[in-house]
């Protein structure tokens, strides 16, 4: 039986054999192979200021998020993340340290075994992020960054990073899974796309002799609009068609979407990842203490930490983990001991095996979804959540529905909105690229549900941008249907 | 299906880089924050770390992102205890909702961005570009000094400087080469000795009735598996021939005088290895040291101060300032700086730091005593060793002839003794009798002089002082 709150290896490797007994008995679904690091304090540090990875690029904001996360742990005003677990293959799980015994059973529990198998299996980042190569990708990263800064100095590297970063958000294609990375697929596409911009350049040279000659009188011909369809994936497009870039400089710009790629899952699967982790951790201490594997101090440590960890405080922004948890945790109770409610309600879990249920919610689901799917009105109960409105102009807020029955429906389909990309980050287009005369780039904002541009944020974005284009840049402002609108921006 | 790992000895500073990026990024916006903060901070400070305060918009990454409380809003919140449906809840000025932060305010919260530097990021920013000026080119020679370094290890020393790890490790190599052949030799006798007490115990065993015959036989093939196990070994062949001789010739006698005689040689090795001394005058080594030369990296700054009654709290508190910066900038500069204080009147006298700047004399001014006290100390400090600087902070009152003289003195005695000299007016007085007076030899090259009116002007001046001229 595990107990105190010291621990040694013996006990980690211990509390991890206990967990994966029962969590095979939870649920049926293959994991990625665990890596566990005990870690210091300052390496925890290190690793939140790198966004988690172990080997990143250097970049100055990422001492930025150091010297935040730094002052305010040794300030006292934050803790430390227990723990840190990486989309990777083996899947790391950094632990502190200083973690007693009952906090790194919980968290063997919630990264290892939680994060790790929303990781496996889920669909949007088997699509989206390649766990197998990412790691490979960051040395790959790093070294060209590396050199760029040694052969064209920091300066210049740094100019391009800032400024692919400020289009970070737009760095996805929304509605395509983008290829699959590997990393030396990726230094030979490299070589490759390195020689082709010399060929081109070299075609330049001699295109502009050709062009002289009159051919078929290509200044009447109304041009062809292009791109042919708008392009949400911004970064994407600028890496491909800028015509200013230099082959490193775009080689940049596709690390910074590649990132971004690789982060995109994480951030629209968190109420699920942290739902179905809280879940986890919770189901298995009850199982590790029934079984009388860990002591009850431990198994109260570890509860403790848990309803801190799934606190909602009332009236305020929601917390994903307590969202999560709690339709996670209704999950079993629709399969175990639905009521009739939940047949009406719920008819696609209700009454069904547990094992499938959790399955299918952590595979073929994300967070706007899985809101969507199996958020049930006990949940709503509980929580008290209620919907509430306010166009632009008013000036007060009406409450559309609250926690019954009647509400329900509302509820749940304005709350899986609010996890929608187009929620999240404004959708912003590029519209069109007048390649063959001033090679403007055009940009359309599509003010959904009437929300406006933060247009001070988004000028000096643009500013950005124009450093990745040197060319004129316009972005333009439609209504829901995407007819084109008036003039926003321009620089 | 799964590894565990120990990774707290893999390295710690990771970040180290990209903090340094950081400052290098802003540094121009953190160099007006740190001078900001010289200026004000109390200057028991300003030898540690600083907390600056940088407003996030300075350096924030912008994004594209909805402006607050535009369009349609629409909320989902928890906890609801008292709303029912088409109830209204006023909406607070800015568009904040009841309760609760606004989701679409997102991160773009106002605190500022607070961070730690340490005490030397602090101080490479608040001294950045500045330049000891004029180590002078003409003495260049003599700004080296003969040093001691470590240099390895010699059989030659004093007990001082036994290397005790060194000697030990000496001595078990001897230990090991000499008794190699000895030991190789007992293990051999020991393993004969064996052989025969376990043949002769065979013996006892078979009884009366064995026949000598075999006994000699058994024994000569024990003898000649012996002499064969010894020239398996080339290298304690040699050491060996004479044993294998002997046994050979033992081979004929009777086997009881045998295992006397091997008993006796085992004996005589261990006493022969008991020979090996433990340590050997040959094991001592001493830790090596050679001269070199080297730049001199010791300063010491002379502190000259005027104390007299003009001079009130608020002008010596100036004069600290500047005090204090220079001692830092030295301290950059040198491995090792002393401070001297003099504070003169009519007279002048070295005293300690607490008295130098809070202790009160009353009296006359007399510049010369002070400098020549500074000339008295400065012999203390041999220029081969001593890079000599001198600061003198004053309110430039001079009576007489006082101003003419000190300027003389300091550009003929004291001018050979230091290494650089520098003076601060303090108060409002810019033109005052010493600054005229010292004027002179500062266009001559002597001396370095500023003026500092108040205590924000310190740190512009003692920029000025040290800013490289291109």
């Amino acid at each position: 039986m595990l107990h105190g709150s010291e621990w040694s290896f013996a006990d980690l490797r211990h509390a991890y054999d206990l967990c994966a007994g029962h969590f095979s008995q939870l649920i049926d679904v293959p994991l990625y192979e665990n890596q566990l690091e005990v870690i210091a304090a300052e390496q925890m540090l290190d690793a939140i200021a790198a966004v988690g990875l172990p080997v990143h690029y250097g970049h100055w904001s990422f001492g930025k998020s150091f010297l935040n996360s730094q002052r305010n742990y040794l300030a006292g005003h934050s803790p430390l993340a227990y723990e840190i677990v990486l989309n990777t293959r083996p899947a790391i799980a950094y632990l502190m340290e200083t973690n007693t015994l009952a906090m790194q059973t919980l968290v063997i529990a919630h990264a290892c075994f939680g994060h790790n198998a929303v990781f496996a299996n889920n669909y949007l980042f088997k699509e989206r992020s390649n766990a197998d190569a990412i790691l490979d990708y960051c040395v790959f990263a790093r070294d060209y960054v590396r050199r760029c800064e040694e052969r064209y100095g920091c300066d210049r590297v740094e100019e391009v990073l800032d400024a692919a970063h400020a289009l970070q958000d737009h760095g996805v294609d929304r509605y395509r899974s983008p290829s699959r990375l590997d990393s030396k697929r990726e230094r030979e596409a490299q070589a490759e796309r390195m020689r082709a911009a010399m060929a081109q350049n070299a075609q330049h040279a001699f295109a502009s002799l050709r062009t002289t000659a009159p051919t078929e009188s290509p200044l009447f011909a109304k041009p062809e609009r292009f791109p042919a369809e708008p392009q949400d994936n911004i970064l994407y497009f600028i890496e491909k068609h800028s015509p200013s870039l230099e082959p490193w400089q775009r080689e940049l710009v596709r690390i910074v979407r590649k990132f971004a790629e690789y982060f995109h899952p994480q951030r629209f699967t968190k109420v699920l990842n942290e739902g179905f982790a809280s879940f986890t951790h919770y189901t298995l201490l009850h199982a590790l203490h029934e079984a009388g594997d860990i002591s009850d101090a431990i198994f109260l440590e570890t509860m403790e930490s848990h309803t801190a960890v799934i606190r909602q405080a009332p009236y305020s922004e929601l917390n994903p983990y307590a969202l999560g948890f709690a339709v996670f945790r209704d999950l079993r109770r629709l399969c175990e001991h639905p009521e009739a409610e939940d047949f009406q309600y719920m008819p696609a879990v209700a009454g069904r095996e547990l094992r499938s249920v959790l399955r299918e919610a952590i595979t073929d689901y994300r967070d706007d979804s899985f809101l969507l799917q199996f958020l049930s009105p006990r949940v709503v109960r509980d929580l008290k959540l209620f919907a509430c409105s306010a166009p632009g102009e008013a000036s007060h807020w009406t409450v559309d529905a609250v926690q019954d029955l009647e509400g329900f429906e509302t509820v749940r389909s304005r709350l899986a909105r609010h996890y929608q990309y187009e929620h999240v980050v404004p959708e912003i287009e590029v519209l069109d690229y007048a390649r063959s005369n001033t090679r403007a780039l055009t940009l359309r904002y599509r003010a959904l549900g009437g929300r406006s541009l933060d247009t001070e944020a988004a000028t000096r974005v643009m500013r950005h941008v124009k450093r990745l284009w040197n060319f004129p840049i316009r972005m333009l402002e439609s209504d829901d249907s995407g007819a084109a609108g008036k003039l926003l921006l321009t620089v | 299906m799964s590894t565990l790992i120990d990774a707290r000895q893999r390295g710690r500073d990771k970040s180290a880089d990209n903090r340094a990026r950081f400052l290098r990024r802003f540094r121009g916006l953190l160099r007006s924050k740190v001078a900001d903060l010289a200026r004000h901070r109390s200057i028991r400070d300003a030898n540690q770390g600083a907390e600056l305060e940088l407003s996030p918009h300075d350096i924030s990454e912008p994004r594209f992102r909805h402006r607050a409380g535009s369009g349609a809003q629409s909320k989902i919140l928890p906890g609801n205890d008292r709303f029912t449906r088409g109830e209204h809840i006023p909406r607070r000025p800015q568009g904040a909702a009841e309760g609760g932060s606004d989701p679409a305010d997102g991160s773009a919260g106002d605190d500022p961005f607070r961070f730690v530097l340490t005490r030397d990021e602090y101080l490479g920013i608040l001294f950045d570009d500045l330049e000891l000026p004029r180590l002078l080119r003409t003495q260049q020679a003599d700004i080296t000094e003969t040093r001691i370094r470590r240099a390895g290890y010699s059989r030659q020393g004093v007990p001082g400087t036994l290397a005790v790890p060194r000697t030990m490790k000496t001595s078990l190599a001897r230990r090991t080469a000499l008794s190699g052949a000895l030991r190789e030799q007992l293990r051999l006798a020991r393993a004969e000795l064996a052989a025969r007490e376990a043949e002769t115990e065979a013996e006892a065993e078979a009884g009366a009735e064995a026949a000598t015959e075999a006994t000699a036989r058994s024994a000569s093939e024990a003898t000649a598996k012996s002499a064969s196990e010894a020239t398996l070994n080339p290298a304690s062949a040699d050491a060996l021939a004479p044993e294998s001789e002997r046994t050979t010739t033992l081979a004929t006698d009777q086997p009881t005088n045998v295992a006397q005689r091997l008993r006796s040689r085992i004996v005589e090795l261990e006493r022969q290895l008991q020979h090996v001394p433990f340590l050997d005058e040959l094991d001592l080594r001493y830790r090596a040291a050679v001269p070199f030369e080297s730049p001199r990296t010791a300063a010491v700054m002379i502190c000259l101060m005027d104390v007299s009654s003009s001079m009130d709290e608020d002008l010596k508190d100036i004069a600290k300032r500047f005090f204090l910066l220079l001692y830092l900038f030295l301290e950059r500069k040198y491995d090792r700086v002393e401070l001297v204080f003099i504070r003169h009147t009519e007279d002048a006298e070295e005293c300690q730091e607490q008295e130098f700047f809070h202790g009160s004399k009353s009296g006359g001014t007399r510049v010369l005593a002070g400098l020549q006290k500074v000339a008295e100390v400065a012999l203390r400090y041999p220029a081969s060793h001593w890079n000599v600087y001198l600061a003198q902070a004053s309110d430039g009152d001079a009576f007489g002839d006082d101003g003419t003289r000190s300027a003389q003195f300091l550009a003929s005695t004291l001018r050979e003794r230091l290494r650089f000299a520098v003076f601060l007016g303090v108060g409002s007085d810019e033109n005052s009798t010493l600054a005229r007076s010292y004027r002179a030899i500062a266009d001559a090259g002597y001396l370095s002089m500023a003026h500092a009116a108040n205590r924000d002007l310190v740190y512009p001046a003692f920029r000025a002082l040290f800013l490289p001229t291109a």
